[in-house]
């Protein structure tokens, strides 16, 4: 019997359930999960001075989430930063933000597999010790191996057969996780920090300038994941009004806990030790804190495992949208965004790029290097790039798109030519413009494989405009105009609707000379 | 037993910070019903607003209201003042009397629109009708709304608002809003 044809993904309307805390935890569950792989990497490369690559990479991080807070209050819907960049760049850019994001994913699914792996294996040291020394490639931890692919694996099962993230748990591992993160720095700055400890290590301690700048460049990945809440738009309950709000809160208690945890860790313990923790680091400071270390260490662990695994899972899910956004568009055939007719999922879409995740963590172990480092030089780049096109997107949005309505503005506005640029988001270009460069400069992985994996999409994207007739380089005629209405209407923004109207009026009027 | 007082500092520092903001986020505003969306939009759309300068409180009034209604929106303010002259004599005859008391009406009206942090335009304009004066400058510089001023010394039979208002009232293609002034017995 011939294999049942797939079809054609129907559209159909999300239903809009995630409300405000929802959407907060949403992301926390993505960004918020990011510390507990950040925090080891970053420390053993700045060493003294963590916080303080926490802190520029943080301060790149506020002004790329200010500007998804504008962009994402003002066009609720689900494409993300793919999205935003195809509408202010036009349809090249658009791709290349495209294959910018899928890489992040792809990495993520990887990268975040791994770690989760590495907080299970807080409760078995044997399996963390375990290495096996391979000719050429140095010695390699196969059981962790191992696991990261069963987990990818199971990953995969859940989502083929289409069970899905659930919002109602989400929400309550995030409060969970905040919970126990907040714990830990409370604990630890009350019970056990010791301000002359951290001042001796940064003093003693403090990096090279190369070092310094290659920390900052992966302190970054502590950062990344504001995109899911964007990315959930189209499901959240007024998305104007509440992703907004969950976005700066998201910014604000990121930071928050990105720089208090190396400064609690650098108080109560020697940098070298979490550092040294590849896998848990989290789990080890947990475990060092007075009267609850016997009882925090394994909860963190257990908690950090499940929320990176649920992290893993935004990388599944993201990638499959991402590609049935970027076929809607335009950007590439539907055969991988087609919906299995049984199982109701993209299963072609998940398959390939479960795949591709899998490629990359045999690559990472192979490669030489620390496994979730190698990981990370790739999530890096990705973040980075994409990042860099949506602030300059939001920058071109402003300009071609003033009629639209932002209930949320990134501050600091300066007037040019009748229009008013945001200079936070000008200076947000440059500063994931220097951030992409340090990237390439100091992540040898990332140098090779990154610009490859986006000639690669390039020239795919090329062969199939060129297929299908359409134009290489300039964009698809769209009305965006009417776009945007059919996005108010189906989010119930009423008055942002109805400002929008009057704005497109006034300005067709002023277009005319009227 | 507790730690450092730094320590302590930057305990309850970072539990502030973290409430503070939670609670800023959840506390979402009310969502806004269709109907009363387009009910207070379509008052904003009012993006050019002119306003009839005569001598007098009503026309200050009008133009109170006028910058009350434009402040939000950043409209454009025209202020104008008709000066009628009649048939019997050609249009550019120098009436100076009429034209000092309609650039004093006019700079009265231009210092309230300043008070609001407004910059309105001002016209002076000669023509045989003042309605057909005042038509005009709304059509060249596509109005959204003409506001008029009047009020009443007394009660009347009739409606009472002159020829002036009923004229732009039936023949402007843009909203009209005349503040009547309540009559003082």
């Amino acid at each position: 019997m011939a294999a049942e044809p797939m079809i054609r993904r129907e559209h159909v309307g999300l239903r809009r359930e995630v409300t405000v805390w929802g959407s907060f935890t949403w992301g926390y569950a993505d960004v918020g999960a990011d510390v507990y792989v950040a925090l080891g990497l970053v420390m053993a490369a700045a060493q003294g001075a963590t916080p303080l690559a926490f802190l520029i990479a943080g301060i790149v991080y506020i002004m790329v989430g200010l500007a998804y807070t504008e962009m994402a209050a003002a066009y609720p819907s689900a494409g993300g930063g793919q999205y935003f960049v195809l509408r202010g760049l036009g349809d090249f850019w658009g791709l290349v933000a495209g294959s910018a994001l899928m890489l992040a994913y792809t990495v993520d699914v990887a990268l975040f597999a791994m770690a989760s792996a590495g907080y299970i294996n807080f409760f078995f040291p044997q399996f963390r010790e375990f290495h096996i020394p391979i000719p050429l490639v140095g010695s390699i931890n196969l059981i962790w191996l191992g696991e990261t692919l069963m987990l990818i694996a199971l990953l995969v099962v859940l989502n083929i057969r289409g069970i899905r993230e659930s919002s109602l748990l989400n929400q309550i591992l995030g409060a969970l996780d905040m919970i126990l993160e907040t714990s830990i720095v409370v604990i630890g700055f009350l019970f056990a920090w010791h301000p002359e400890y951290f001042i001796h290590q940064w003093q003693t301690e403090f990096p090279s300038l190369d070092r310094l700048l290659y920390a900052t460049s992966l302190a970054v990945i502590s950062y990344v994941g504001l995109e899911s809440v964007s990315q959930a738009a189209e499901e959240t309950v007024r998305p104007a009004t509440v992703i907004p709000r969950t976005s700066m809160a998201l910014i604000i208690v990121v930071l928050l806990f990105a720089l208090a945890f190396p400064v609690v860790s650098l108080g109560i313990l020697p940098w070298h030790e979490v550092g040294g923790r590849e896998g848990d680091p989290v789990a080890l400071l947990a475990s060092e804190l007075p009267f609850v270390g016997f009882l925090a260490g394994p909860a963190a662990a257990i908690l950090a495992a499940t929320i990176l695994l649920i992290s893993a899972n935004t990388g599944v899910m993201g990638s499959s949208r991402l590609a049935y956004s970027m076929a809607q568009l335009g950007l590439m055939g539907e055969g991988l965004s087609e919906v299995h007719p049984h199982y109701r999922t993209p299963v072609k879409a998940i398959l390939f790029f479960s795949l591709i995740s899998v490629l990359m963590a045999v690559f990472a172990f192979f490669s030489g290097r620390r496994a979730l480092e190698a990981m990370a030089d790739l999530y890096a780049f990705g973040a980075m790039l994409a990042y860099f096109l949506s602030t300059i997107a939001l920058v071109m949005l402003r300009i071609r798109e003033p009629y639209v309505p932002r209930p949320y503005r990134v501050p600091l506005n300066f007037r040019w030519r009748g229009v008013e640029i945001p200079l936070l988001g000008v200076l947000g270009i440059v500063g994931t413009g220097l951030m992409l460069v340090v990237v390439m400069w100091t992540h040898p992985i990332a140098q090779v494989t990154g610009p490859l994996w986006v000639a690669v999409w390039i020239g795919y994207y090329i062969w199939y405009r060129r297929r299908t007739g359409r134009p290489v380089w300039k964009s698809l005629p769209r009305d965006w105009i009417a776009e945007q209405v059919r996005i108010l209407e189906n989010s119930g923004e009423w008055d942002l609707l109805e400002r929008f109207r009057i704005e497109v009026e006034h300005w067709r009027r002023s277009q005319k000379g009227v | 037993m507790i730690g450092h007082p730094l320590g302590v500092f930057l305990a309850l520092l970072f539990l502030v910070v973290l409430i503070v903001t939670l609670i800023w986020m959840l506390r979402v505003p009310r969502p806004v019903p269709m109907e009363v969306a387009r009910a207070v939009y379509s008052v904003e759309a009012a993006r050019c607003i002119v306003v009839p300068i005569v001598e007098g409180i009503y026309s200050e009034r009008a133009v109170e209201l006028a910058c009350r209604l434009g402040e939000r929106q950043h409209a454009r303010l025209v202020l104008v003042h008709i000066l009628e002259v009649p048939y019997t004599v050609p249009l550019n005859t120098p009436l100076p009397d009429l034209e000092v008391r309609g650039q004093r009406a006019l700079e009265t009206a231009r210092f309230i629109a300043i008070q609001h942090g407004m910059k309105p335009e001002i016209h002076l304009v000669r023509h045989r009708s003042a309605p057909e004066g005042i038509l005009s400058v709304a059509r060249q510089v596509g109005a959204d709304q003409i506001i008029m001023g009047i009020g009443l010394k007394r009660r009347t039979s009739s409606d009472g608002l002159g020829r002036t208002v009923h004229e732009v009232m039936r023949r402007a293609s843009c909203e009209v809003i005349i503040a009547k002034a309540p009559i003082v017995e």
